[in-house]
């Protein structure tokens, strides 16, 4: 696991755009952050190895369930930061 | 006629599973028989074991509380996640000479694929019971989507090992008792129950055991699922019956982290592991050097890679890849199998490389193989060529023959034919369903031995004796007297535009008045599918990248593509593509809007 250095939600969500383009094999400004997870048409496989590189760039685990309560991206950016320990205070790359 | 025993011999019935299981309690009690890796568990570590001796006693309560409501030869339908509930579950109603009848879990209950298999298995086989460790909520929301399971008996494994084993529960079985019902995955058809007796499984038990050939019982790690043949058979029943033990992980803790599949071979020191191509490919793509710090692969004796085309290209790849941790690349066991026969076909040698066969590709497209002599310096092109992996032989008294599927007689040496499977102690068929079992269970053939052969629906060759299989027959694409392989097809198209996603093309004929002519459904990425002109526009680029590829690769015209997202490629609960449901949506017109690609591409004639 990596340090467990606070992503900002600015961060997590271009990481997460980025990984979902690069699955999708379309550019990242085709993604937009509003997009619904379950309408992307990724396989479960895809998914649960999305939430694995998740935990690695987060250095924390990610419950296997979050993206049944996360709809959408942004959904996503608002949960993964609001849980990080320090959260949104921390400096943005 | 090619064969490779050409004449069946008597043999004896091996010794069932379950007086394995009771030797073993009895001579062995403390040796560990499976261990459960917890979900998420970070090093692969073990949550749940159990003992030879903890295992009987806890089989034998199962079957004591199953009997309470059940007689011998009723089903029992299995919804049980890999764990130790299933080997308690499955074991125990074996045990109690109930039928049970492994099936997957359909949770989430939104998969409407998952709901309507499970639905036409219950219609099917007609269980009075149903063991599962599902929450009270879940279990109300599969009855909910699932009706006619509402009625039935359900009970939770873990309440009925507080039971007292009672001897009277335990129903002798006998060779041509039946085991199990094992449900095929329905890549072609709605599903059908192959009926294993014991004597099959203690049969097919024997050839694995033949051909791992260990002088040790064996030790394996598993991330197969379990309400398959392959997960069952092979990595289950197979070390319980041999005295080893097992080590089961779900598939969804692989496919998280391939990387705790191999920490635990390594912690278990396992000799066996293995399982379709792609898994071993995921290892190659997922696995980061600081997830397997210090394990060692070295006592891996036998990596079996089946239940799908092996690929020389993924053998060579994780070799190279893992070789550092002490892989050996003598370990790859190819092998071929399918739930017809209960599980295993044939294997390689475990103590050599799997054999490889170059061949040319034009000739090989029209069923006939002509191996191709591969030097380094003097490679043929590599498109003109196809390099092949050897499944090797048929173990014990099981035979092979390949058979043109038309007309029942002989296939010559180098032509690919249909794969038959003959010998003793075969399953006795689909359950409930004499025509199909006449049709696949009582094959004769036209010359030769005339002796019933189960037709395989998979085709192949023979070559110095070993097995090369090569696809299925009810896939084949016949497109002006050439064959083509649908699994080629899909592999050019794929690479043939970005946005494209793999595992997504289905490739199928169609009739066109007389003529079959090539439909081709792609999923694709975001911003290709949806209605706007962009994504129009994007479809169109797709459809004529993909015609001009398979026009030049295969001198193929497709007739039509049609662009859909991923998920409406229609594949089994294990991930294979279902090309005969994929056909008949498009044939039913759910994929419009598609774009007869005589509009968009222009390629010339080749």
């Amino acid at each position: 696991m990596t340090d467990s250095t606070a992503l900002t939600p600015w961060q997590v969500r271009d990481w997460l755009i980025a990984a979902i383009a690069e699955m999708l094999r379309v550019e990242a400004a085709e993604v937009s952050s509003e997009t619904v997870f379950r309408e992307l048409g990724l396989s479960s496989v895809q998914l649960v190895q999305m939430t694995a590189d998740l935990e690695d760039i987060l250095g924390r685990e990610v419950p296997p369930t979050f993206l049944f309560d996360c709809p959408t991206i942004e959904d996503a950016v608002v949960y993964l930061t609001a849980t990080e320990p320090s959260g949104e205070a921390a400096s943005h790359g | 006629m090619t064969s490779t025993v050409p004449t069946p011999t008597q043999t004896s019935v091996p010794p069932l599973l379950l007086d394995r299981l009771r030797d073993h309690a009895r001579a062995s009690p403390d040796a560990l028989a499976c261990a459960f890796v917890a979900e998420d568990s970070a090093d692969g570590a073990e949550e749940e074991q159990l003992t030879y001796a903890s295992l009987d006693r806890e089989v034998r309560a199962v079957a004591t509380g199953l009997r309470a409501h059940l007689a011998p030869g009723d089903r029992v339908l299995l919804l049980l996640p890999e764990g130790a509930d299933f080997v308690r579950g499955f074991l125990g109603c074996m045990r109690a000479g109930v039928i049970p009848v492994p099936a997957y879990p359909p949770l989430p209950v939104q998969s409407r694929q998952r709901v309507e298999t499970l639905r036409s298995i219950v219609a099917d086989c007609q269980p009075r019971a149903v063991l599962s460790s599902a929450s009270d909520e879940d279990v109300e929301a599969i009855c909910g989507v699932a009706p006619d399971l509402a009625d039935l008996v359900w009970r939770r494994p873990a309440e009925l090992l507080e039971l007292t084993p009672d001897p009277a529960a335990d129903h002798p079985a006998t060779a041509d008792g039946v085991a199990f019902l094992q449900y095929t995955s329905g890549s072609t058809s709605a599903p059908k129950g192959v009926v294993v007796t014991h004597g099959a499984i203690a049969h097919n038990l024997a050839m694995i055991a033949a051909g791992f050939d260990l002088d040790e019982p064996p030790r394996m790690v598993s991330w197969l699922p379990l309400f398959h043949d392959m997960g069952l058979i092979g990595n289950l029943l197979y070390p319980l019956w041999a005295g080893g033990s097992s080590v089961l992980m779900t598939p969804m803790t692989f496919l998280k982290r391939p990387a705790r599949w191999l920490r635990a071979i390594s912690r278990h020191r396992a000799h066996v592991a293995g399982g379709p191509n792609f898994g071993f490919d995921l290892c190659v793509r997922r696995v980061r050097d600081r997830e397997i710090e210090g394990i060692d692969l070295s006592g891996w004796r036998s990596a079996f890679n089946g239940a799908e085309p092996v690929r020389a290209a993924t053998l060579d790849a994780f070799a190279e890849r893992f070789a550092a941790y002490g892989f050996d690349p003598r370990a790859w066991w190819p092998c071929y199998g399918l739930a017809e026969a209960t599980l295993l076909v044939t294997s390689v040698d475990p103590r050599l490389a799997p054999r490889r066969l170059t061949v040319d590709r034009d000739a090989f497209q029209q069923d006939l193989v002509i191996p191709v002599e591969v030097t380094a310096e003097a490679a043929a092109p590599a498109d003109d060529i196809t390099t092949l992996v050897s499944c090797g032989t048929a173990k014990l008294d099981r035979t092979v023959l390949i058979v043109d599927p038309e007309t029942g007689g002989p296939t010559p040496p180098g032509r690919v034919g249909e794969i038959w499977i003959g010998g003793p102690l075969l399953p006795v068929g689909y359950w409930d369903n004499e025509r199909a079992t006449e049709e696949t269970f009582r094959a004769v053939p036209t010359e030769g031995p005339q002796l019933p052969y189960m037709r395989s629906g998979d085709l192949g060759f023979l070559h110095d004796g070993e097995l090369y299989v090569t696809g299925r027959c009810k896939d084949l694409l016949i497109v002006g007297g050439r064959n083509h392989y649908p699994q080629d097809i899909e592999a050019t198209i794929e690479e043939s535009h970005e946005a494209i996603r793999k595992s997504c093309v289905a490739a199928f004929a169609v009739d066109d008045g007389g003529e079959e002519r090539v439909v081709v459904v792609a999923g694709a990425g975001q911003g290709a599918v949806g209605p706007g002109e962009n994504a129009a526009a994007k479809r169109a680029e797709i459809v004529k990248a993909a015609a001009v590829a398979v026009a030049a690769e295969h001198g193929i015209q497709l007739h039509d593509v049609a662009m859909v997202g991923p998920n409406a490629v229609p594949k089994t609960s294990s991930g294979k593509l279902r090309r005969a449901a994929c056909r008949s949506s498009y044939l039913a017109g759910e994929y419009a809007p598609s774009t007869p690609t005589e509009q968009t591409a222009h390629t010339e004639e080749s």
